[in-house]
């Protein structure tokens, strides 16, 4: 499965149509639970929400899945992608960027319970 | 497969609150809780109970955390609790008993990938095992 996500020239994130055909916005369960991403910090301290394969667009937005209600957290933050064992982290149009075991990163693979921080909201993956 | 978080509704002994909603758990109240990932992942159907609190129990009672049905399976079966850091799982002196990775326990700690049977019944348990994993 190819990602939608491109940059512009300008370095603006640009989300294709991928966001509505995909994950966010058309239902619950697009296939069976990978793993979990588990909230650590902020207004959704201690929710798990389930992570899938394909994409999966975190964010405040409501159609993101997740949607992570924290007003401290982007529209779309960013997009854990999952394509069979292989995870990885891109950043989406979070204004903070994004830390991977405090190392800031746009596009990085994923390890099992690697720490994502976005702002002060931080994250841990779980692989199932 | 299924695709739900399921978690009793109720107080837990820690004196956070889980609550349904569609694809997460939360706990309310729990700014100064420890946090508690696990998760108990049911092998033939592939529902998923989160461990939110320091003690999940599994039995045949309704009230349980994990409501299993069976002629062998106790009102309380069995708990898994997490202390020390830790997550333990502990058979209530049942006849048919609890296994870890096919081994008969009574008491016994668990570590990410183990799969816990009670009579037929198979689960994948999962948590962190690095830092900072409750």
């Amino acid at each position: 499965m190819d990602d939608k996500t491109v940059i512009e020239p300008l370095g603006q994130t640009v989300l294709l149509s991928s966001i509505s055909r995909s994950a966010a916005g058309t239902g619950f369960s697009p296939g069976a639970v990978k793993g979990w991403l588990t909230v650590w910090s902020g207004a959704q301290r201690g929710f798990d929400f389930h992570l899938f394969e394909g994409r999966n667009f975190v964010g405040r937005d409501p159609i993101c899945r997740p949607n992570v209600a924290d007003g401290a957290l982007a529209d779309f933050a960013f997009n854990i992608r999952i394509s069979g064992d292989r995870w990885s982290v891109i950043d989406l149009d979070s204004d903070e960027g994004i830390l991977v075991n405090g190392d800031p990163v746009f596009r990085r693979e994923l390890q099992d319970e690697d720490w994502l921080k976005v702002g002060e909201i931080l994250f841990r993956v779980k692989k199932l | 497969m299924g695709s739900e978080t399921n978690s009793k509704a109720g107080p837990r002994r820690g004196g956070g609150e889980t609550v349904i909603l569609s694809d997460k758990t939360a706990l309310l109240n729990n700014a100064d809780l420890p946090l508690i990932f696990a998760w108990l992942v049911d092998q033939e159907y592939g529902r998923i109970w989160r461990i939110a609190s320091d003690t999940f129990v599994i039995g045949a009672d309704a009230a349980n955390d994990l409501t299993l049905s069976g002629p062998d399976i106790k009102d309380a079966h069995c708990s898994v609790y997490f202390v020390d850091n830790r997550f333990e799982v502990n058979d209530h002196n049942t006849r048919s008993g609890t296994r870890v990775n096919g081994a008969a326990v009574k008491r016994l700690a668990l570590a990410d990938g183990d799969i816990l049977e009670i009579c037929s019944q198979r689960f994948r348990f999962k948590c962190f095992m690095g830092e900072g994993r409750g």
